[in-house]
């Protein structure tokens, strides 16, 4: 029993093909080689804590490093990174070193947890980027906190001039700042489509969206993303499902795990994942007399947070508050394996999400799964659930 | 009112025919390579001696790990609902239940009415299920039925270290060389397992009364060990397979009181491989044999043949079934591949895969 589409004259959405063209063509994707061939150079980015505005100020095409949109076999993966260390992480280091971000030109990264952080010191050390650079992202809020980030901002932007030869002026940051903002609300104009009955755009679309978002130019992206909004404004397509469904968890960029809980009538209408909503979510906000650099330190640390923030309340409060406003029935949990930080945040959300009346399906997957049977089981039951709560 | 529930197992399929609310029959068959036929068998086991026939069932729910691959059936539901709707039959104050089958073990918390509050699965890992024991059972050389009285008679336990079904086979073969009696292995193993499904229970909280249903509950012996490890007294039903089964009868009668209009009988038809992990189903009430599919499948699997009432409905090749999961490439190759695949191009959505 899949979600209900309907469809009362054959609109189609062009822009969500193209979108998908993107992702089936990455990691060298059309867009990535023309700024190539341009001259341009093209960086590598890991983690949301990284600031992509600077690298889009200086020119550079920022790229989001991922592995492919599905489970892969992981023979370097495994070889050089140990297997407590997240799929994900492997997937992206077996990725590199088959040579398949070869035309990247820099790396950066935060240190935001023991995969990322593995991942970036063997990226460094086996594949020869020509620059590297990971920052330090401190885990509180505090002034203290902020303090630290923003030198680690600053340290990074003077490396990166460094490496270019070439200042990087506050203009170019105002500029790119606002092309990220308007990317970011374009974003979320797109999310407020799914809190409708039933929305034009399922669940395993909007992540094409967003995937594509990671592997072209921004300013190409939004004016592809504001066709999209354009076409489906006009289109008929609505879906309904037996439930209206959050994904939690760290990184997941696989729509064909949303398809298969879609597949079974559980619509995905919202999530809180590092390669959705977290990543989109708060603008940059630049106070009079401030410097952009300061601004842009600030939004990234204050942002939605990932799990390895402390106090995690911060996140749980902005998870309830997506589950109010977009009538969520059941969250899915999906954690890939040996995510510390998310695994031992979960009791804590379960009960939050308990006292509202919100149940929990709680999945361990590894990196790129699509949903085997026995997820399949799982979901169904959950659904299952959920509509005998609801009689 | 006529019904029946049908849980194909990964090792064993059970069916239970009901009328007007009252069990006509039960039964439990092995589950064989192919769970299309297999649910026809069981089914068929099920109606023998009762003067019915298939078509007297207004209703069929199918549940268990082969839900999809039933021909017959109106309607599937996950074996995790069938459980908790099952066992309010015979003690509706079952609060903790603890699913204990061939291939996987589910603890799930429900309320009176048998609806889930709570489950949870063991991961994809073999230790502590039916097939773990049928293999220790090998090794031991104990006929299966026999393994739970058996442990019953032990001594003194063996600590077991890992119920790794590989490791804990090869830690029972030391064991055995070192001259420990077979008892002593099988209760130390019963040990491991109980306090592996005591820490699913406790995941979805343990609360009063408490049972355990599938195949393993006929075990004595793991019984005894649950009791302890648990500290409630497990309320057990004369048969413990069956309430899959059963939870399923009891929701094809509910849908056969709901049902106001006719429900459409959605029509599948499966085809697995060998393994029976990789399967297609061709949705036979969708499908208006149109052939889109024929051309679409770069293998040439398909065929549009006249069905038994004499309409044209797409099937796979007879030779093709055998070697389905050799000859099909996945429907995301072909997507990426060709561009299409035989979803993509059935104009009414009626077929589907597992992989």
């Amino acid at each position: 029993m899949a979600i209900e589409v309907t469809q009362s004259n054959a609109v189609m959405l062009p822009t969500l093909e193209r979108f998908r063209q993107i992702n089936d063509a990455f990691p060298k994707t059309g867009e990535i080689l023309e700024h190539k061939s341009k001259g341009g150079k093209v960086f590598g980015w890991l983690c949301t804590y990284v600031p992509e505005e600077i690298l889009h100020a200086a020119g550079i095409l920022p790229v989001r490093v991922t592995g492919y949109s599905q489970e892969m076999e992981l023979e370097d993966g495994n070889a050089y990174l140990y297997i407590n260390n997240c799929s994900f992480s492997r997937s992206c280091l077996q990725m590199g070193l088959r040579g398949e971000y070869e035309f990247l030109d820099g790396m950066v990264a935060g240190s935001t947890c023991d995969g990322a952080r593995r991942l970036f010191d063997l990226w460094q050390y086996y594949i020869k980027t020509p620059f590297h650079h990971i920052l330090t992202v401190p885990r509180k809020y505090t002034g203290k906190a902020h303090d630290l980030y923003y030198q680690q901002v600053t340290q990074f932007k003077e490396h990166l001039e460094e490496f270019l030869g070439r200042k990087i002026p506050d203009e170019q940051l105002i500029n790119s700042i606002e092309v990220f903002n308007r990317s970011r609300a374009l974003l979320k104009q797109l999310y407020e489509l799914r809190k409708a009955d039933a929305p034009p755009i399922s669940g395993a679309e909007t992540m094409e969206v967003l995937n594509a978002s990671f592997r072209m130019p921004k300013e190409t992206f939004n004016r592809w993303l504001k066709d999209l909004l354009e076409e489906l404004s006009k289109s008929s397509i609505t879906h309904k499902g037996r439930a209206r469904l959050m994904v939690v968890g760290s990184v997941m960029n696989n729509p064909e795990f949303i398809n298969s809980i879609e597949a079974q009538g559980g619509l995905v209408v919202t999530d809180e994942l590092c390669t959705s909503t977290r990543y989109w979510s708060d603008p940059v906000v630049v106070e009079k007399g401030e410097s952009p650099v300061k601004a842009i330190s600030k939004r990234y640390l204050n942002n939605f947070p990932c799990a390895r923030m402390v106090p995690s309340d911060e996140r749980f409060n902005r998870i309830l508050n997506l589950v109010k406003e977009f009538r969520v029935d059941g969250v899915i949990s999906q954690i890939i394996r040996y995510c510390v930080p998310y695994a031992h945040d979960l009791p804590l959300l379960r009960d939050r999400l308990k006292e509202v009346g919100v149940p929990v399906l709680a999945l361990d997957v590894e990196y790129g799964t699509s949903g085997s049977g026995q997820i399949q089981t799982r979901v169904q039951a959950f659904l299952e659930m959920i509509e005998a709560r609801k009689r | 009112m006529i019904v029946a529930g049908i849980d194909i197992g990964s090792r064993a399929a059970k069916a239970v025919v009901m009328n007007n609310g009252a069990i006509v029959s039960s039964v439990t068959c092995d589950t064989g390579p192919e769970s299309v036929k297999t649910s026809q068998m069981t089914i068929a086991r099920a109606l023998e001696g009762t003067g019915l026939a298939l078509d007297d069932m207004e209703y069929v729910v199918a549940t268990g790990y082969g839900r999809v691959l039933v021909p017959f059936a109106n309607e599937n539901i996950s074996e995790i609902s069938c459980h908790a709707r099952g066992i309010t039959w015979y003690f509706p104050e079952v609060r903790t239940i603890l699913d204990m089958g061939g291939q996987d073990c589910k603890a799930i918390n429900c309320d009176a009415e048998g609806r889930v509050n709570n489950f949870i699965m063991n991961d994809k890992c073999a230790g502590g299920t039916g097939r773990f024991l049928e293999m220790i059972a090998d090794v031991l050389n104990i006929p299966l039925e026999k393994i739970g009285e058996a442990a019953l008679r032990s001594k003194q336990a063996i600590p077991f270290n890992t119920i790794c079904a590989v490791f804990a086979k090869s830690e029972a073969i030391a064991y055995l060389r070192k001259g420990v009696s077979k008892e002593d292995i099988l209760a130390g193993l019963n040990e491991a397992i109980a306090t592996r499904c005591l820490n699913l229970l406790k995941r979805v909280s343990i609360e009063k009364e408490f049972t355990i249903t599938g195949g393993i509950a006929k075990n004595q012996g793991m019984v005894a060990q649950l009791r302890e490890k648990v500290g409630l007294e497990p309320l057990l039903s004369e048969d413990p397979q069956i309430i899959g089964a059963l939870g399923a009868a009891l929701f094809a009668e509910d849908r056969c009181r709901g049902k106001a209009a006719a429900v459409p009988a959605k029509v599948q038809y499966g085809y697995s491989d060998g393994t029976g992990n990789y399967f297609i189903t061709i949705d036979t009430g969708r499908c208006d044999g149109c052939g889109e599919c024929v051309p679409a499948c770069p293998s040439g699997i398909f065929e549009v043949a006249a069905d038994d009432n004499g309409q044209l409905k797409a099937r796979v090749k007879e030779d093709a079934r055998k070697k389905l999961a050799l000859l099909c490439p996945g429907y995301e190759v072909c997507l990426s591949k060709l561009g299409r695949n035989c979803h993509t191009v059935c104009p009414r959505e009626a077929i589907n895969h597992t992989w």
